[in-house]
């Protein structure tokens, strides 16, 4: 059976792109817009993801809040998450937000299959 | 008994000195009064200190020394009753010469008794501290104004400091928001190259059939409009902070110019099913840059479709013989009171839209502009109630 990802990202065309590509990679991918929805598609969700590949950025809710708000329910606190942002300042904000590992984009897809990977159960 | 006409003739002779030296002294006022107050005798240092002479004063009151206010409080005879029940009074007062100037005294009274412990009278002893009293008080004065100007520096540095501590956060989410917004369209089109290489590694030619090509050109060009916008943001802004932005005025009319940047936000507005009502004015042209007009418009009308909820969109244009307006208007989430006045700035968005992508330098580009020509952006909102951009330009800019 393939590995789920949940892809976590508000700008459409990234998005789509990257999850062209994950499944490309063989993954079964699930996709959020924000933390807002993706909270919401995990509540509904009986097969959850194997890994969480979160934008920081986002409207409505942004990535920490995500984070903060994962953490405190316990059937999705050991989903392990992934980090990927475009802020130039996240070795300044990572103790804001605890993770498996922090990718900065763009991020060759190497890169990311290989932290993918390295974290997925 | 031969000894005391001796003594008493030495006594004599010592208080005939005595006298002499008081007499001579010129520093000091040193005088006698009666039990009641009256001057008895009258120095040297008395007449140079208080201006009066012996034929002045010599039978007169002593409270005459005094100033109005201590009169008033009955200051001469408390002074007196002191002295009369402890022996001595002593104080530094103003007291009043005969020319009606004011000094500074140090002032001692002393109870003369007989030996049975009647009351002769009073030796009073003045000196002058004038001086004294106004280096002091300069040193006071000083010492005060150089604790308010260490307070004032204080101030100033500590408020230097904050505009500082301002400057740096505004900075660091400065090179967040743009780094986020650079990097984002960057990393689409670097996703995209590394979509087609899988797929032409892979020998997938049924993702490069023209329709699917028609789409990732559609998309990439989405993502180089997106960074050249950015990039002529940046440079627009360091052009405005070196004072460079000229204009090139020439005659057009406002009404075409709207309905053409209204035309280029179509694909925009017809995926979202937003419907753009505009209102043309009758005529108005003015001589405006046309280039830099077209910038504002396009900023306005860019947040209305960004900010406004998805509902449609009002621009209403209108003209006197002076000035002409355009009043964009969206019925979306609307601005705070708090916030009107710091969307014009460089780097700012409201807190509503902390996640939503732009640089913050639209709306501060588009005064500057509007400045530029003498004219007036500014906004009327109410939150959750959708914003009013209004734009004033003066028909005959200029002139340049």
């Amino acid at each position: 059976m393939s590995k789920r990802i949940l892809l976590v990202e508000d700008d459409q065309d990234i998005r789509a792109n990257l999850a062209e590509l994950l499944t490309m990679s063989g993954f079964e991918v699930m996709t959020a817009s924000d933390g807002f929805h993706a909270l919401r598609l995990l509540e509904s969700e009986v097969a959850l993801p194997n890994l969480i590949l979160l934008d920081l950025m986002m409207p409505v809710m942004d990535g920490f809040e995500f984070r903060r708000r994962q953490l405190r329910v316990s059937r999705l606190a050991n989903i392990p998450v992934v980090v990927m942002t475009a802020d130039a300042n996240i070795e300044a904000k990572k103790e804001q937000i605890p993770a498996q590992a922090y990718l900065r984009k763009p991020v060759p897809v190497r890169v990311l299959i290989n932290t993918i990977a390295q974290f997925i159960a | 008994m031969t000894e005391l006409p001796k003594t008493l003739a030495l006594a004599r002779g010592s208080e005939t000195v005595f006298r002499l030296l008081v007499d001579t002294v010129q520093d000091y006022a040193i005088f006698m009064l009666d039990p009641t107050g009256l001057i008895l005798t009258w120095n040297r240092g008395a007449e140079r200190l208080k201006g009066y002479t012996v034929k002045d004063v010599v039978g007169s009151h002593f409270s005459r020394f005094y100033t109005p206010e201590d009169m008033k409080r009955g200051h001469p005879t408390f002074e007196l009753k002191q002295a009369a029940s402890t022996g001595k009074y002593e104080e530094e007062g103003w007291r009043i010469r005969k020319d009606g100037t004011r000094f500074w005294a140090n002032v001692v009274i002393t109870a003369i008794r007989d030996e049975s412990g009647v009351l002769l009278g009073f030796g009073k002893v003045t000196r002058d501290l004038s001086e004294r009293k106004i280096a002091e008080d300069k040193l006071r004065d000083a010492y005060a104004s150089l604790e308010l100007r260490v307070q004032e520096r204080t101030a100033e540095l500590s408020k230097a400091r904050d505009e500082a501590e301002r400057a740096v956060k505004m900075r660091d989410e400065f090179l967040s928001i743009a780094s986020h917004e650079l990097k984002t369209p960057l990393t689409s089109l670097q996703l995209q190259t590394e979509i087609r290489r899988m797929n032409l590694e892979a020998g997938r030619t049924e993702a490069f059939a023209p329709a699917q090509m028609a789409k990732l050109i559609a998309s990439d060009e989405r993502q180089v409009t997106r960074l050249i916008q950015l990039v002529e943001d940046m440079l627009d802004v360091s052009r405005l902070a070196m004072g460079k932005l000229s204009l090139s005025k020439e005659l057009f009319d406002l009404n075409a110019l709207t309905h053409e940047v209204v035309e280029r936000f179509a694909p925009q507005l017809h995926s979202k099913g937003i419907h753009v009502d505009i209102h043309e004015a009758p005529t108005a042209q003015g001589r405006w840059d046309r280039f830099r007009i077209d910038q504002v418009l396009t900023n306005l009308v860019s947040n209305a479709i960004k900010y406004g909820g998805e509902k449609s969109i009002r621009i209403d244009l209108s003209a006197t013989d002076v000035e002409a307006r355009v009043v964009v208007r969206d019925e979306g989430i609307g601005i705070a009171q708090a916030d009107q006045a710091r969307i014009f700035d460089q780097f700012e968005r409201t807190n509503e839209l902390k996640g939503i992508g732009g640089l913050g330098l639209g709306l501060y580009i588009a005064r500057q502009i509007v400045d530029e020509h003498g004219g007036r952006l500014r906004v009327e909102s109410q939150l959750g109630k959708g914003s009013s951009f209004i734009v004033d330009l003066p028909k005959l800019a200029g002139n340049a």
